[in-house]
């Protein structure tokens, strides 16, 4: 950044500055002895400070100036003469660059932690970027080049990023009270921010121009989370088991032979478990716990059959305990009694004895016994289909109750 | 001013003069440049002043927690920071008025009109900040903060016009 040390010459200007330099100083090291009628040239949108025993002296704007006692009157006292007779004196010259520093990078390495309503506790992150103008430049000149020796505006990003962290941190944790207001509030916090940390920058004699935040987020795991209830909400799905099970009738749909062993059996006993009450939900059948209302004549479909039918009208008899069946438990909650059902003693009736012959009321979430899914044959104890009218081992006939032919064989199928 | 015939032309600048300090008027061609940029100058640190206001109300409104009104007052700042600009970095693109040696009275004339009334806009976003910091809270926030914004962008507008009005003296 800096140039040759340039001693005792005639011009003293700036003119090669680079993209992100805010400060040149003449000479690089040390001081610098500068004769008077030298000229000192300074650009648009630059300020040249003199500078003497870590002092910011006498100021020069836009333009040609051509140094004497007049236009330096801090320096006049410290004048010496040097050999042939010229006026010297010993100072170094800081060229400030006035241009508004644009882009200037900034972000939360650490998490801010917010405690969200429908999240818990989330980790935030942020990033974002900055713009900055020297507005004062003897204050930038004492505070920050003086002291911190800090030329560049990356460096001075650095070191300004503490003071945004930490007003990022007080905004959101007053002001938000969870994340999806701040995603809609991302305009108001920047300008909330700008005005926030404006008077950090200023007391080093910078003016804050621009200050955006870009995006606001939470870790990946919950990103997929909301972009999960998204595709949910797009599809009407009401919970996530349902969008399991529905994810998985798809998946088996596309596989329908290989691989389905593993994936049927889950998804099958998945499935199992919830597509009566998905089926219910379809079809308005009452959620559990609710009387059933009118129309609701059929019982929830995964329902056993019950010997005699189900009624085709007005929903389940109302009054003699539970219509007749054989082989399952009426399902949980949705039966009707009469007068409704009492409050806090379950959604089972009370009243019209006990169907289940005095075991009471089965114990929620037990699947209903499975039917008979075989018969054992009473001459060789094989097991058999339910509804094979001869046993494959013997050839008992299950019908008629006789013993197999002499010979032990198996009737041809088909007889 | 004793070149003034017209009553109207000397109480123009009079006003403005009582403005502006140091503003000599437009009348003697080697001084007009420095009068324009006087004008202009005041106007600049006029409206960096109301912008420090403004900002000086967004602290207060956020203290008091109403985030919301936080972008419509960057807007309002943006505004100002934008006129200012115009303000301090016009270009001379009307020479016609700073080169020829005599301007009618008329024209001068309209000119004064004119300054007076771009800095009487200023008073007028001044007074509406007033009216802002007088009620900070309710409802009626965001319509006075919408008279400010106006305000401003009507000195923008009045800038547009002053170039124009440059650029017609001939």
């Amino acid at each position: 950044m800096f140039g040759k040390p340039k001693e005792m010459i005639d011009v003293i200007e700036w003119s090669d500055a680079q993209p992100d330099a805010m400060v040149y100083r003449w000479p690089a090291h040390g001081p610098g002895d500068i004769k008077f009628g030298s000229q000192l040239i300074v650009r648009e949108s630059q300020v040249a400070v003199f500078f003497r025993d870590g002092k910011a002296l006498d100021t020069f704007g836009p333009g040609r100036h051509t140094l004497s006692t007049a236009n330096l009157p801090i320096l006049e006292g410290v004048v010496k003469r040097v050999a042939g007779g010229a006026q010297v004196f010993t100072a170094e010259v800081y060229f400030i660059n006035l241009k508004v520093f644009t882009d200037l990078k900034w972000g939360t390495p650490n998490p801010i932690d917010m405690k969200d309503p429908d999240l818990g506790w989330v980790q935030l992150r942020a990033f974002g970027s900055f713009s900055v103008k020297i507005n004062e430049p003897q204050l930038f000149l004492n505070t920050l080049v003086g002291v911190q020796r800090l030329y560049g505006s990356q460096e001075l990003s650095q070191f300004l990023k503490g003071s945004l962290r930490t007003h990022l941190n007080d905004l959101i944790g007053t002001t938000f009270e969870s994340y999806a207001k701040i995603r809609g509030s991302l305009q108001d916090l920047s300008a909330a921010m700008k005005v926030k940390v404006r008077n950090d920058f200023a007391k080093y004699g910078i003016e804050l121009i621009d200050f955006f935040i870009q995006d606001v987020s939470v870790p990946e795991e919950i990103q997929e989370a909301f972009r999960l209830r998204a595709r949910m909400g797009a599809l009407g799905v009401q919970n996530y088991s349902q969008y399991q099970a529905a994810n998985a009738m798809m998946e088996m749909a596309k596989n329908p032979g290989g691989g389905g062993a593993a994936m049927n059996m889950g998804a099958g006993m998945g499935m199992g478990m919830m597509m009566p009450q998905m089926m219910a939900n379809q079809m308005g059948y009452p959620p559990p716990g609710y009387p059933p209302q009118p129309g609701y004549g059929y019982p929830p479909p995964g329902y056993p059959p019950q010997q005699g039918g189900y009624p085709q009208q007005g929903g389940y008899p109302q009054q003699g305990g539970y219509p007749p069946q054989q082989g399952g438990h009426p399902q949980q909650g949705g039966y009707p009694q009469q007068g409704g059902y009492p409050q806090g003693q379950g959604n089972y009736p009370q009243g019209g004895g006990d169907p289940q012959g005095g075991h009471g009321a089965p114990p929620q979430g037990e699947a209903p016994p499975a039917a008979p899914q075989s018969q054992t044959c009473p001459t060789c104890q094989s097991s058999n289909p339910m509804g094979a009218r001869f046993c494959y081992n013997c050839g008992y006939n299950f019908a008629a109750g006789s013993a197999p032919a002499a010979g032990g064989s198996a009737p041809a199928p088909g007889a | 001013m004793d070149n003034l015939k017209n009553a109207g032309v000397a109480g123009s600048l009079e006003a403005l003069m009582r403005k502006i300090p140091g503003f000599s008027g437009y009348l003697d061609r080697e001084q007009r440049r420095d009068a324009d940029k006087l004008q202009r100058e005041f106007m600049a640190k006029g409206l960096e002043g109301l912008k420090r206001k403004v900002q000086d109300t967004q602290e207060q409104l956020l203290e008091a927690g109403h985030m919301k009104h936080m972008s419509k007052l960057g807007d309002v700042n943006n505004v100002i920071d934008r006129v200012v600009g115009r303000m301090r970095h016009a270009s001379y693109g009307y020479s016609g008025f700073f080169e020829q040696n005599v301007v009618n009275e008329a024209e001068l004339d309209r000119l004064y009109q004119f300054d007076l009334s771009l800095v009487n806009a200023l008073s007028h976003a001044d007074e509406a900040l007033v009216g802002l910091n007088g009620s900070l809270e309710g409802d009626a926030v965001r319509a006075r903060i919408s008279d400010l914004e106006k305000s401003v962008r009507e000195i923008d507008s009045k800038l547009d016009e002053r170039e124009r009005l440059l650029k017609g003296v001939r």
